[in-house]
């Protein structure tokens, strides 16, 4: 009975930790804070047009929130989101997904399991005068989420089928 | 710069007229955007692109459409009363935590549409952004694959030598 409560207590504490963050900064004048929840199948049929997986797994999602900084990357205010949001992923059990570089820009995506088969999916990216934190939370698993953002969910399979008469 | 200051205040107090609210969106769309305005420059752009939205489908199959639904009207109505009151109870029952908001220089804009265009936009250029950066290593596997086709062949004369090896064994 301790040790559930206990698990319940430390997984309250995480996503408060990332919840906190998000209260924190989206008072912040100098950010554009949107959040969707309420009606997501409606966003998710928009969002996935005519791939039918990619709805199904649009529509397991639960809420999104975007908090959107507008900035010089050197700025004081860029540093210390930076630096809170490495803190929210080291004790948060966040494992990277994916990272990708492309002339100056930046995207990190983490991803976590929490409660009830639940899932948090954190996307950072960071270009010249931007930076964005995109946190999306459902009933999704990894790859459902990878899928999201897949191209028309393309693998790479290196020796493909019937190629090899 | 004041000016402009003024108008958005007044804009967000939703007190501009029509020929106020032209000139904000010329301004914004003009390039010559302030750097402490730059930050609303997103709103006036989703609404520049909500502009050049066209329908999905023609007029006439709408209001065809229109038509049969007044048909099915009262049959429907009680289902659609039903299902009301299931979501009421529900709403009261399990309240939202989520809203559909978004929060602009401390303005809170209570628009979903907008809060969704803005996800929408986002997400997308999240997907733009990882297909670009992935498009090298795509690349670079479907070159590898090509490379790898020979070795298909190897690996099926392998199986055939393994199947003569094993009938020759047999015979003996």
């Amino acid at each position: 009975m301790t040790v559930v409560a206990l698990i319940l207590l430390v997984t309250a504490t995480k996503a408060q930790t990332l919840q906190s963050l998000f209260e924190k900064y989206s008072e912040d004048e100098r950010f554009t804070y949107v959040t969707v929840g309420n009606g997501m199948m409606n966003f998710a049929s928009k969002f996935a047009g005519s791939d039918k997986k990619g709805k199904e797994m649009m529509s397991k999602m639960k809420s999104v929130k975007i908090l959107t900084l507008s900035d010089e990357t050197n700025s004081s205010i860029m540093k210390s989101i930076t630096q809170e949001l490495d803190k929210v992923v080291e004790t948060g059990n966040f494992e990277t997904a994916v990272e990708a570089r492309e002339k100056g820009e930046r995207v990190h995506i983490y991803y976590r399991l929490t409660a009830n088969d639940n899932a948090d999916m954190l996307i950072v990216t960071k270009e010249k005068n931007e930076f964005s934190l995109i946190w999306i939370s459902g009933k999704m698993s990894k790859e459902e989420m990878m899928h999201t953002f897949s191209n028309n969910g393309k693998t790479i399979n290196l020796f493909e089928q019937g190629e090899n008469s | 710069m004041e000016i402009m200051n003024e108008l958005l205040e007044k804009y967000f107090r939703g007190e501009t007229s029509v020929d106020e609210e032209t000139e904000l969106k010329q301004y914004f769309k003009s390039g010559n955007v302030s750097s402490e305005l730059k930050i609303y420059s997103s709103l006036f752009e989703v609404f520049d692109s909500e502009i050049n939205e066209k329908a999905n489908k023609p007029l006439i199959k709408v209001i065809q459409n229109q038509r049969k639904q007044k048909r099915i009207w009262i049959r429907t109505f009680a289902y659609t009363g039903i299902a009301a009151s299931l979501t009421l109870l529900l709403f009261l029952k399990f309240p939202f935590q989520v809203d559909n908001y978004a929060v602009v220089s401390g303005n809170k804009i209570e628009d979903t549409e907008f809060a969704e265009k803005y996800v929408e936009k986002k997400l997308n250029h999240v997907k733009d952004m990882l297909n670009k950066s992935m498009t090298p290593m795509n690349d670079s596997f479907e070159n590898l694959r090509k490379d790898l086709r020979p070795m298909n062949k190897l690996i099926n004369v392998k199986v055939k030598m393994d199947e003569l090896q094993n009938l020759i064994q047999i015979k003996k």
